[in-house]
């Protein structure tokens, strides 16, 4: 059985890649089995990798530069769009709900001839105690959808789809 | 692994510092793609998807990048990134086997080299990967755990495997079995 490890593989290995062969190595890579698996195995690999590297090259910098910028800002994009859909999943929940709470509030309190004043007056005063944190919730809950999704409205449009100046 | 910039960092302008300028990351690309194609184009095969993933690969990189990451940390992490790539690739059932890597004029040895690339092409997308974080760029097992997510106790058993099996297909006789066949 042969053995599975030799401490001078990655030895072997390195001049492989090297090309730079000490004696007592290339003496040791010849006698030692694990030692010769790895200078073929490396060997055979290193040829496929020179092809590889000779026969086509990688795109362009300024190509994957583009388009990482693009990907960026449709990423920002989605983001704000997140915000902009909770900011609608919010409206959903609350604007009914605010609209049946004013209804039903609106039935108790008495009808009277200048009605648009004293409407204020009560609504305002009706919004106290469990309405007033709720309302106060959902305000500031919109406003936290609006501030975040602008916010990453403003930086998608500071990531310009153009090369650097400095390019 | 991957780390987005927090809202704090966003608000107080770290990200702003953090940005990578495109002559930055030009000098980054130049010493890193050639090797990251390779990579892929040896486990995947194909030039055209090695391509799309060597895009996609930066695109994440640029997207997802730790501002704390020395030169060996960023290698490992292209490489972790080109690699959750291909996996994906791969379970996504694309046909990864044609076409063939297209051949650019007439070598003298070019028999020699199909035949090793045939032989090759019979491993596993997983033992390709390994033996060529190992011995093409040099990584330790420590670095090939980081790229490829696999433990380190486990690559050292793996790449035994790998090696062990690439090295039977390689032994002239094989090769001869496999051209006969």
């Amino acid at each position: 059985m042969k053995p599975r490890r030799c401490e001078q593989a990655s030895d072997v290995a390195r001049a492989a890649r090297t090309g730079f062969w000490p004696a007592a190595l290339e003496q040791h890579a010849q006698s030692c089995p694990v030692c010769a698996e790895t200078r073929a195995v490396t060997e055979a690999l290193l040829q496929e990798s020179m092809h590889m590297r000779t026969a086509s090259s990688a795109p362009p910098a300024s190509q994957v530069w583009l388009e990482a910028r693009r990907r960026a800002r449709l990423h920002l994009r989605h983001r704000a769009l997140f915000w902009f859909r909770a900011l609608r999943a919010v409206a959903c929940i609350y604007l009914p709900a605010a609209l049946l709470w004013a209804v039903s509030h609106r039935t108790l309190v008495p009808v009277r001839e200048a009605w648009k004043p004293s409407f204020r007056a009560d609504f305002s005063s009706l919004l106290t105690g469990p309405a007033e944190v709720v309302a106060l919730s959902g305000a500031l809950l919109a406003a936290l959808c609006i501030t975040m999704g602008s916010w990453y409205l403003v930086r998608e449009a500071r990531t310009p789809l153009q090369h650097s100046p400095s390019r | 692994m991957e780390r987005t910039p927090g809202i704090v960092s966003l608000v107080f302008g770290e990200a702003q510092n953090s940005a990578l300028d495109e002559a930055t990351f030009r000098l980054l690309y130049d010493a890193t793609a050639q090797p990251l194609r390779a990579y892929l184009l040896h486990v995947c095969r194909r030039p055209d998807v090695a391509d799309d993933l060597l895009q996609e690969t930066y695109c994440r990189y640029l997207l997802h990048r730790r501002t704390d990451m020395d030169e060996t940390q960023t290698r490992s992490y292209l490489f972790r990134i080109a690699t959750n790539l291909m996996h994906d690739r791969i379970r996504s059932r694309v046909d990864l086997a044609v076409p063939e890597i297209p051949e650019r004029g007439v070598a003298p040895d070019l028999a020699t080299r199909l035949d090793v690339r045939s032989t090759l092409r019979q491993l596993r997308p997983r033992e390709r990967e390994l033996l060529w974080l190992a011995y093409v760029e040099g990584m330790n097992h420590k670095e090939i755990a980081a790229a490829t997510g696999l433990r380190p106790l486990s690559i050292k058993i793996l790449l035994f495997r790998a090696r062990r099996k690439a090295a039977q297909l390689l032994a002239p006789e094989t090769r001869k079995q496999t051209r006969l066949a």
